[in-house]
């Protein structure tokens, strides 16, 4: 397991000579802004924010809620999932122990899943998740394969590809994702991480944290505090 | 330790492991018309049946292709894009432009106008080579089996669809009633030599998963010992290449009409077990 140093997070997008020739015409685009109706502080609908997650497996119980609230939100189809628990069991008797290790769509910001995809179904959206167009999935199942995390998979009823979406149709009207809000130990924190105010950008900055499977360079914005195995 | 996971698996099924058999039987069947060709001048014969052959495997093969997708009408919306990452994106369109040239291809020589077909050759042997290792090239974009992780494939590909490819022509031309000049149609030394470089291959393909990862001495083991040890070493190895091979050129003088037909249909099975172990195989151990 290889512990991530926070440069890897959406930041690093942007170097510091892009960002100089960027504010360069910032005037300019303040001016334009400033005419502009005021946007909420929600959302605003655009590539600046980087959303993710940071999971506590400390406080994890391995209760299993997100996953039954994911399936109840997205009404997924049985042997399929969106968002799980991994256990691992450990030890030899008497000395044993379970680990939990909760899964989401990764939100990588380089996903094979999407270079593979033949008709641009799979896409970036206005938020800057990864996602997927339901009218423009034709069911190759490539990105399924794809994605080393094995998140996504063939809907057996739409017969399109479906994954977790980080609820965006919830943070959009400024509410948790599903498996956040039933999470009862509150190991789960949804957020910005472009954000350095936001609860996940400072779990991140005062925690040891790692990824799943970082040295696919993949870069990951699940975050995970504590030991896991994968 | 034990641990409880979800694993979903890409949609790969029998109808993708057939359309890997049509797919390299057309390739494959265009290389050989073009190579034949230029050959010898008694093996226009097999240039014409093999060109006969290519867009017949094509079609089903792009049929296969179309119906395994979850949505097989929306298959154009492939068409109006062009997405340089995606390799579905590149297949598609070389297997559009294949379909093409290989039909006029095939057409010219049906008319006997083997010269025009020739030139035509040129532009199409490309498209041909591409269509036998897209197969290969479309299961190392999928990550996680050690099987398919693998910059052989493409060639194991490539070299079965050869080899299936002179196996039709042969069982084509014996059963119309041709009489082979040579024993084979001359097409003797040529099925001994890929039949050689295909066991070569997965020879050393099985090695580098022997000198790998746990995971893929796991599937070599599974290849060999474990549970398609009867599909890989008995119907892939044996049945599919040994024993044609030892037929080829233990009996190969001799002029008769089962020996032809039986080593053709051996190398089929042969080709056709390849493909769906590394399917099936590919698909368990991810």
């Amino acid at each position: 397991m290889a512990y991530n140093k926070a440069t890897e997070r959406c930041k690093s997008v942007t170097s510091r000579r892009e960002f100089i020739v960027a504010s360069a015409p910032a005037g300019l685009a303040a001016t334009v802004l400033a005419t502009q109706k005021p946007l909420g502080n929600v959302h605003r609908g655009a590539r600046d924010k980087c959303y993710g997650m940071v999971i506590d497996l400390r406080r994890c119980i391995g209760c299993h809620a997100c996953s039954v609230a994911c399936k109840s939100e997205f009404n997924v189809p049985l042997g399929v999932w969106r968002s799980w628990v991994k256990i691992t069991e450990d030890g030899k008797y008497p000395n044993v122990r379970r680990t939990f290790l909760p899964k989401l769509c990764n939100n990588c910001r380089k996903t094979p899943c999407i270079s593979v995809c033949p008709t641009g179904a799979s896409h970036y959206d206005e938020h800057g998740v990864s996602s997927i167009n339901q009218n423009k999935c034709i069911g190759c199942g490539l990105c399924v394969g794809a994605c080393p995390y094995k998140m996504r998979f063939v809907n057996p009823e739409k017969r399109i590809a479906e994954k977790c979406t980080l609820c965006m149709h919830r943070v959009a009207k400024g509410v948790a994702p599903a498996c956040v809000n039933t999470c009862v130990g509150r190991a789960r924190v949804f957020g910005d991480f472009n954000d350095p105010e936001s609860e996940v950008s400072s779990l991140v900055r005062t925690n040891k944290t790692a990824t799943l499977r970082p040295q696919l360079g993949t870069k990951p914005q699940v975050y995970y505090i504590g030991d896991f195995d994968e | 330790m034990p641990s409880y996971d979800i694993y979903h698996l890409p949609a790969l099924n029998w109808m993708i492991a057939l359309y890997f058999f049509f797919g390299g039987l057309a390739g494959g069947g265009f290389l050989l018309s073009f190579w034949a060709g230029y050959g010898k001048e008694n093996s226009g014969h097999l240039a014409r049946a093999s060109a006969q052959i290519t867009p017949i495997a094509l079609i089903i093969g792009l049929l296969l292709l179309v119906f395994h997708l979850g949505h097989p009408f929306r298959f154009w919306l492939t068409l109006t894009t062009f997405r340089p990452s995606s390799v579905i994106s590149w297949g598609t369109w070389v297997l559009t432009l294949f379909m093409i040239v290989s039909t006029v291809y095939a057409f010219l020589w049906r008319i006997n106008k083997g010269g025009s077909a020739k030139v035509l050759g040129w532009l199409g042997v490309p498209l041909a080579l591409f269509t036998s290792i897209y197969t290969g090239l479309l299961l190392m974009q999928l990550s996680g089996s050690p099987l398919w992780d693998s910059a052989l494939l493409p060639w194991i590909f490539l070299v079965g669809g050869l080899v299936s490819a002179a196996a039709v022509s042969v069982l084509v031309l014996t059963l119309t009633g041709h009489e082979p000049a040579e024993p084979f149609f001359g097409l003797k030394r040529y099925i001994c030599a890929l039949v050689i470089l295909e066991l070569v291959m997965v020879g050393s393909e099985l090695v580098a998963l022997y000198t790998g990862s746990a995971e893929s001495a796991r599937v070599a083991n599974m290849l060999l010992i474990g549970r398609f040890s009867v599909w890989f070493v008995g119907l892939q190895i044996i049945v599919g290449s040994v024993l044609p091979l030892g037929l080829l050129i233990l009996a190969g003088a001799f002029r008769s009409r089962i020996l032809p037909v039986l080593v053709s249909v051996l190398l089929l099975i042969g080709v056709l077990t390849v493909r769906f172990v590394v399917v099936f195989a590919g698909r368990i151990s991810l």
